[in-house]
């Protein structure tokens, strides 16, 4: 596959992994690789450190209603936000959640909506998959569109053994879009979840109802 | 709810290097009242990014760059470079409006005339700090390309533009798939117009 318009195209069997060092290995896993790839001018590289967190894959999903245009979203409290300094640590999102090893990313997708929000998914779409912050962490996210019906969502929701404490509540797709405009919603998840919407609520409307 | 609303217990450093991970211990109120038991957050501390679009409303071009990237080849990327639009950490005593035009000369070449912030967000609230500012800055992308970035800091950063549309059949292909670049195109095909008006 040829990314960029010039056709330069390097792939993995263009890096080679000298060392990998373990840095910390609790909830999350952190390495130091060592390594060098080819150079855009012929060459290699010489040796780079770079620190790189461990994710497992994550699964993301706008869960949509098509018939009354809305969108479900949550809140709940992020340790990294309050960690950054914000003023406001809790964070208004789409449904996400961490793949498990041996769980295919629909499923996963299907069953984290249904905990943090309560609504069952229908038909479900994949939208877009990219990488949260690549120049320091493998984490993946993998994006779907589900169509769920809204009415009477609400409430709290989440595994309290898990530290979850989900507040989920309905908006509509316009309301939800200018959330991302006004800052209200500002994690990267949702707001690619929501700019894609907006690019596709049309269809999804023709193809669902 | 607000910053007061959390109770943060300890702190303990895990790991010191190019980056830092902290091991949190808090608590915070709950929606229905009272408080959480106490929660342990593993968080990786990193500084705030400017990112920026480099646009050119007269040619409708977007100025892109590619770079390897090693969280995409310790995930097993079989392609582990990434195409991406400007971004940088932004240094201590540096605002992000002088990082984003600092940044765009470095890896593009290009000088920004109009910059306007656009958006802020964060990458992954669920384990990383970082927080990033997103700029769209007005650029000429007549004769952009080459290599670029500062080798001591291990940069080799291809450079070359697409039209908006390009640029959004990369972000729907897959071959633009990291959060800042997915979020910047996007944003740039819903504003585009609007942009082109007010810029040319």
């Amino acid at each position: 596959m040829t990314k960029g318009k010039e056709g330069t195209e390097f792939n993995r069997n263009d890096v080679e992994l000298r060392k990998t060092e373990t840095l910390h290995d609790g909830f999350f896993r952190m390495v130091r690789m060592h390594l060098c790839h080819k150079l855009f001018a012929g060459d290699w590289s010489p040796s780079l450190s770079r620190e790189i967190v461990l994710h497992g894959g994550v699964a993301a999903i706008i869960p949509y209603d098509p018939v009354l245009d809305t969108v479900v979203l949550i809140e709940q409290f992020r340790g990294a936000i309050y960690a950054a300094g914000d003023a406001h640590p809790w964070s208004i999102s789409i449904a996400a959640g961490i793949i498990e090893t041996g769980e295919n990313a629909e499923e996963m997708a299907r069953r984290e909506t249904f905990e943090e929000t309560g609504c069952v998914i229908g038909r479900i779409e994949k939208a877009l998959s990219f990488y949260s912050s690549p120049g320091g962490s493998s984490q993946h996210v993998t994006l779907f569109c589900g169509e769920v019906s809204s009415s009477g969502v609400g409430g709290l929701h989440g595994i309290a053994a898990e530290g979850e404490d989900i507040r989920a509540f309905t908006k509509t797709a316009a309301e939800a879009i200018a959330m991302v405009d006004t800052g209200q919603i500002d994690n990267a998840v949702s707001i690619v979840g929501l700019q894609w919407l907006d690019k596709h609520r049309d269809a999804l409307q023709e193809r669902w109802t | 709810m607000n910053r007061d609303n959390v109770e943060l217990e300890s702190s303990e450093i895990l790991h010191d290097g190019f980056f830092r991970m902290d091991h949190f211990h808090l608590r915070h109120r709950l929606f229905a009242g009272g408080w959480s038991p106490s929660l342990s957050r593993e968080i990786m501390l990193r500084d705030p990014v400017a990112a920026v679009i480099p646009y050119d409303p007269s040619n409708d071009q977007v100025v892109l760059i590619e770079q390897f990237r090693g969280g995409m080849y310790a995930a097993g990327d079989k392609t582990p470079w990434s195409i991406e639009i400007v971004a940088g950490i932004i240094e201590k005593g540096e605002n992000a409006t002088e990082m984003a035009r600092r940044e765009t000369f470095e890896e593009t070449g290009c000088t920004v005339d109009r910059l306007e912030q656009i958006m802020e967000f964060y990458p992954s609230p669920g384990g990383c700090s970082e927080h990033v500012t997103v700029f769209c800055g007005m650029v000429s992308a007549v004769g952009v390309g080459g290599v670029h970035g500062v080798a001591s800091e291990g940069e080799d950063i291809r450079v070359f533009s697409t039209s908006t549309e390009e640029a959004m059949a990369l972000v729907r292909s897959g071959a633009i798939n990291n959060s800042i670049g997915v979020i910047g195109i996007q944003w740039l095909a819903m504003n585009r117009d609007d942009l082109r008006d007010r810029w040319t």
